[in-house]
C-alpha cells in the first residue's frame, strides 16, 4: 500500500505521518485493517453492491441453519 | 563412441519455481535415467525458507547460482540446456544478444510458463527470446507461434522459438480417482497469496470455511496456507492479509474442526475428499490427481480482483466453477473432457522436452558454423 502511495505527494505526506510516533501507529493499524480498500469507487457501482449483497445473504442464510453456539 | 549423457540445469528461486523444478526433474529422470539433471538456486532472487527447502529438496542437492554463475553455466558448455519457468534477467539479456545466440556450445534455453497464466501477453513477450517454449492451453500454441513469427520479422536478432505443449504441473489426469477417495472426509481450501485481493474478500472466504465446518461437523475443514506468515516475503505474489493473522485478529471462537495447515500440496491432495480454491493453481493439481474440485470466484469484492476475471475465463468450460450455494452444499461438477484435453498435456512431457532439445542442437551448431 505504502509503496503505491509513496508515488504521490499526498502519499509522501501520509507515509511521513505513518512514521510518526503518535499518529503513525493508528494510521498503520487502519491500513492493516484494509480501510483504504473500501474507498475504491468500484464499491459504489450498483452491480457490484448487488454482487456482494447476494454473496453475503447466501452465506448468512446457510449459517443461520447450521450455526453452532461456541460461546 | 558412446554419447555423453545429456546435462540439464533447472534454476529456481522461490516455492513456485522450486515445485516446477522438482516436478520437471522427476519427469526427465523417468524419460532419461542417465541424464544429469541439476537444480540451481538463483541467489539474487532467492526467497525460500529453510522449511520450504527441507520440504521440496530434503537432500539439499542443488547448486547456488549467482548472476555470474548463471551466465557462466549457460555460455561455457557445462549444460546442454537450461529449463526454466522464469526467464531471469541475465538469461533474457544474453538471449537478446546476437553474439550469445550464435555462440558455439552454449546451452539452449527452454522456457515454460510459471503456472496458470492470467495475462498471457506478458508471458509471451518474456519467453520470446528463448530457443524453445512449452505452453498451455493448446490454443495458445498457435497464438504464440503467430506472435513469435511477427516479432522475429521485426527483430533480426531474434528467431522464432520452437513451441510445444505442456507443463509438469499440467499432466493429464489419472484415469481413475484415488482408491481411498470414498473413505476420505476432509475438505481443503487452497489459499492463494493475492486473491481475494481485499481484506473483506478474505474475511468472506474465511466465513465460508467456517460455515462449512459448522454444517459438516464430522469433517475437518483445512485452510491450506500457501506458506507460513513469515515466508515468501520477496515472492512475486506477496500475501497481504494472510488467513492465519485474520483468524488471530478475529474476536469470535472458530469451530474446532476448522484448521490451518502449511503441509505440502502432495500431502493435502492425498488426504482431501474435496478441494476448494478461488484462483490457485491448486485447482489443476486437484483435477490432475482426480480429487473433486470446486473453483469459487464469486467471493465478496471479486470485481476488485483481476485474477478472478482471468480465472473465470480460463476455467469457463471446465465444469468446476461453482456458485456459493453449490459450494456450501458440496455440490461439485465433473471436469469437462474437452477442456481437460485443452489444458493438460500427455504424461510423456519429459521425452518431449528431450526431443525438443535434440531438434535445437543441430540448429545451434549450424548457427555457429
Amino acid at each position: 500500500m505504502f509503496a503505491r502511495l509513496k508515488a504521490s505527494r499526498l502519499g509522501k505526506w501520509l507515509y511521513r505521518l505513518s512514521r510518526q510516533r503518535r499518529l503513525g501507529g493508528p494510521l498503520r493499524w487502519l491500513l492493516a485493517r484494509g480501510i483504504h480498500e473500501r474507498l475504491a469507487p468500484a464499491h459504489w457501482r450498483a452491480v457490484n453492491r448487488r454482487h456482494n449483497a447476494k454473496q453475503a445473504a447466501t452465506l448468512a442464510a446457510f449459517r443461520a441453519r447450521h450455526r453452532q453456539d461456541r460461546t | 563412441m558412446s554419447r555423453r549423457p545429456t546435462r540439464l540445469l533447472i534454476p529456481f528461486c522461490d516455492d513456485s519455481t522450486l515445485i516446477f523444478a522438482v516436478r520437471l526433474r522427476a519427469l526427465l529422470h523417468e524419460a532419461a535415467p542417465s541424464a544429469s539433471v541439476i537444480l540451481g538456486c538463483y541467489m539474487p532472487e532467492e526467497g525460500l525458507s529453510r522449511r520450504q527447502l527441507e520440504m521440496f529438496v530434503p537432500d539439499g542437492d542443488y547448486l547456488l547460482l549467482t548472476d555470474e554463475g548463471l551466465v557462466q553455466a549457460v555460455q561455457d558448455g557445462q549444460y546442454d540446456a537450461v529449463l526454466t519457468s522464469r526467464v531471469f534477467q541475465p538469461l533474457r539479456s544474453l538471449l537478446t544478444t546476437p553474439a550469445f545466440r550464435h555462440h558455439r556450445g552454449r546451452a539452449q534455453v527452454i522456457a515454460f510458463l510459471g503456472g496458470l497464466d492470467f495475462f498471457p501477453e506478458r508471458g509471451f513477450a518474456n519467453r520470446m527470446p528463448c530457443d524453445g517454449v512449452f505452453l498451455f492451453p493448446q490454443s495458445d500454441l498457435k497464438t504464440f507461434a503467430d506472435y513469435a513469427a511477427q516479432q522475429a520479422a521485426h527483430d533480426s536478432s531474434l528467431g522464432a522459438p520452437l513451441v510445444d505443449f505442456g507443463h509438469p504441473t499440467f499432466l493429464e489426469p489419472a484415469p481413475n480417482p484415488p482408491g481411498d477417495l470414498a473413505d476420505r472426509r476432509d475438505i481443503y481450501f487452497f489459499a492463494q497469496a493475492i486473491s481475494p485481493l481485499t481484506r473483506r474478500g478474505r474475511v468472506h472466504v474465511l466465513n465460508v470455511m467456517t460455515a462449512l465446518a459448522e454444517a459438516y461437523p464430522h469433517r475437518d475443514v483445512w485452510i491450506k496456507l500457501r506458506h507460513l506468515p513469515d515466508e515468501n516475503q520477496t515472492h512475486l505474489h506477496r500475501e497481504k492479509h494472510d488467513y492465519a493473522r485474520l483468524m488471530d485478529s478475529a474476536r469470535q471462537p472458530w469451530p474446532a474442526n476448522l484448521k490451518l495447515t502449511a503441509c505440502s500440496m502432495q500431502e493435502a491432495i492425498e488426504r482431501a475428499a474435496l478441494g476448494i480454491t478461488c484462483t490457485s493453481t491448486a485447482a489443476i493439481d486437484l483435477i490432475r490427481e482426480g480429487v473433486p474440485t470446486m473453483v469459487y470466484v464469486d467471493y465478496v469484492d471479486a470485481y476488485m480482483d483481476p485474477m478472478a476475471a482471468a480465472m473465470r475465463r480460463i476455467f469457463a468450460q471446465s465444469g468446476v466453477i461453482v456458485t456459493l450455494d453449490d459450494l456450501l452444499h458440496l455440490r461439485h461438477g465433473t471436469p469437462d473432457p474437452d477442456w481437460l484435453r485443452e489444458m493438460f498435456c500427455p504424461r510423456d512431457l519429459g521425452q518431449r522436452v528431450l526431443a525438443m532439445l535434440e531438434r535445437l542442437q543441430p540448429l545451434a551448431s549450424s548457427a555457429s558454423e
